[in-house]
């Protein structure tokens, strides 16, 4: 019945059916049909509410309404002009600098779709502009995204950090040199085809025009800072330093910038209200099926099928990931996560890894399947704001996502990459 | 390709003549102006709750300790609510992988199907959701002077959204959401997602 359940959710969303509601009704039909006379299919509300009704949650909507109060106060446009002083000057000028930005907003957001729509509206004509290949530009859009949920906040490693029972702040910090890493690399690749395409770089900006334009955006600057030190040092819970931000980005927006007028308050709360109900509907929609599985005991099955594969635990942890790559292909991070979990936690401690690395593999592979088609949600959203079809920009990904499968490779053979941070000062 | 559906450029005067219509067109107006302040306000009431939590451990130190509580119900209303405007102005996800191989004609059948699919799903939803909040009654949230079904109310009233917004497509499937001063024309810009 399980698998009937699962065949179902595909083929529902495959012909267009909302995938949340898909979901559940996949969900419902299992309930409905499953052995043993079938389940009270009030079962679905309640697993729907136990999905969501969570206090680490709430920093969800506190991100991503910095997110949107920081896009709507100048913050995003002054650290596009800040990186432009930065990095302007290296092969492919436009590219780097959407990078260089994505990192930043990475640091305050936590959303990825939010940061490529952010800067994605912003930067994307402007490479066109200058004539980057058709695709070119919301490649690198995309992938600057996702480092929004590999560098803290991240809203998948909050829910990752709830579902797992593990330390948010470790997460965070696992986090950071796997993200530097895809950063170091992207730029690489941007320079690479820089030089093969004749893309142009700025003049180089002078000391004194790259510290006028960090005083000009030190207050943008500052978030990210202030939300790792406050989590940090342990002056603030993730759920506090998220509500902490909000409130500086709308200070900052309000009385420092004036770009955000009191006018626009309402449509700022109900923009970023839509867009988290959006996600944690996603979350509570896979509740049910999760519970659906977690009852049929099909979790263990697939633990035990994946443990089966071989005795060496790199075929082990390879066989995670080439599963993960394939569902990450056809579900959403998120409910993908929630999903899977139950099977994949198992595997973890039997392979005898730390938490904080698991956690961290299956977050960047999760992450990577937002590149990658049919289901890859960077892909079509950057593809809305370029006005380009998918296409020529699955092409343009590829190297990046190779970049992105090696640092994968490396986060699984090195722990310390993972690790080293969250051990300091334990 | 999959994407976000997006908002319909379709206007709702266009279809603002005849009587039932007309009248059927102010009702929704009233319940999205209904819908998008809810949202904002239970967002804000989530940033107001956890914001004064840090406010209350450094200068105000009072006793009240549910903080945190409350700022989780106003979540859930506002994820249920929010989810349902999100239907209403075409911005949940969904894959749209076969979209362009099928005629006008067979699409549209097909989401009238899927509307009304939707419709029973969200109508079973909340009619098994009336049980939750029945239980939820008898458990109190500690530290405030809610029971859970406050919280499990949440998920009935967004189907209730659900439900209006839905029969609403299934009586007028052009019908554009209309706008306000809360939700501007949004149709060139891309869906969300996390």
């Amino acid at each position: 019945m399980i698998l009937f359940s699962v065949v179902l959710f595909v083929v529902l969303i495959l012909v267009g059916l909302d995938i949340g509601f898909a979901m559940i009704t996949a969900a419902l039909i299992g309930m409905l049909f499953k052995g043993g006379g079938g389940v009270d299919i009030a079962q679905a509300p309640l697993s729907m509410l136990g999905g969501i009704d969570e206090t680490a949650l709430v920093a969800i909507p506190l991100f991503i309404l910095a997110g949107e109060l920081m896009n709507r106060g100048g913050v995003t446009l002054r650290l596009i002009n800040w990186s432009m002083a930065m990095v302007g000057h290296m092969r492919g000028s436009l590219s780097q600098v959407s990078l260089t930005t994505n990192l930043v907003m990475a640091g305050i957001s936590g959303s990825a779709v939010a940061d490529a729509s952010a800067i994605g509206t912003a930067m994307i004509p402007s490479m066109k502009r200058e004539g980057y290949r058709r695709g070119y530009p919301e490649a690198v859009i995309a992938c600057g995204a996702m480092l929004g949920p590999i560098l803290p906040p991240s809203i998948p490693m909050i829910v990752y950090a709830v579902l797992a029972n593990l330390s948010i702040i470790r997460l965070f910090l696992a986090g950071i040199i796997p993200g530097f890493m895809l950063l170091a690399g992207y730029m690489a690749i941007c320079a690479w085809q820089a030089r093969r395409h004749g893309y142009k770089s700025r003049p180089r900006a002078s000391w004194p025009e790259r510290a006028q334009v960090t005083r000009a955006s030190i207050w943008a600057l500052m978030m990210p800072v202030l939300i790792i030190a406050g989590i940090r040092f342990g002056l603030l819970t993730d759920t506090e330093a998220a509500a902490f931000v909000a409130v500086y980005a709308l200070l900052v927006g309000l009385a420092v910038y004036r770009e955000l007028k009191p006018g626009e308050l309402g449509s700022a709360f109900y923009s970023a209200g839509r867009t988290m109900a959006v996600v944690l509907f996603l979350l509570a929609a896979a509740g049910p099926f999760s519970w659906l599985i977690s009852e049929s005991r099909v979790a263990a099955t697939i633990a035990k099928g994946i443990l089966g594969v071989s005795d060496q635990p790199w075929v082990v942890l390879l066989t995670v990931n080439v599963f993960l790559i394939l569902v990450g292909k056809i579900l959403e991070p998120l409910p993908a996560m929630i999903i899977t979990l139950p099977a994949l936690l198992p595997i973890g401690a039997q392979l005898g890894m730390d938490p904080i690395q698991y956690a961290m593999i299956l977050i960047l592979n999760l992450m990577t399947g937002m590149l990658t088609p049919p289901v890859g949600i960077l892909l079509f959203v950057t593809s809305a704001v370029g006005r380009t079809p998918i296409g020529p920009i699955v092409r343009e990904i590829v190297p990046f996502f190779i970049w992105s499968l090696i640092v994968l490779a490396l986060i699984c053979a090195f722990p310390p990459l993972t690790l080293w941070l969250p051990g300091l000062g334990r | 390709m999959g994407a976000p559906m997006p908002a319909t450029t379709v206007r709702p005067a266009a279809h603002a003549t005849s009587g039932w219509r007309s009248l059927v067109l102010r009702a929704d107006r009233v319940v999205c102006w209904t819908g998008r302040r809810a949202v904002a306000l239970t967002l804000a009431m989530v940033l107001i709750f956890c914001f004064a939590q840090v406010l209350d451990r450094y200068l105000l130190k009072t006793q009240f300790d549910a903080w945190d509580q409350i700022a989780r119900i106003g979540m859930l209303w506002c994820a249920f609510v929010g989810a349902a405007m999100a239907l209403r102005e075409r911005r949940n996800v969904v894959i749209d992988i076969i979209d362009r191989h099928l005629p006008q004609r067979v699409r549209r059948v097909r989401d009238r199907l899927f509307d009304a699919t939707l419709l029973a799903l969200a109508a079973t939803l909340f009619y098994k959701g009336l049980d939750v909040v029945a239980v939820g009654n008898f458990q109190d949230i500690v530290g405030t002077p809610f029971t859970y079904a406050v919280s499990y109310a949440s998920l009935t009233v967004g189907m209730v959204f659900f439900m209006l917004f839905l029969a609403l497509r299934l009586l007028i499937p052009d019908a554009a959401a209309p706008l306000d001063a809360f939700a501007r024309d949004e149709s060139d810009t891309p869906g969300t997602h996390p």
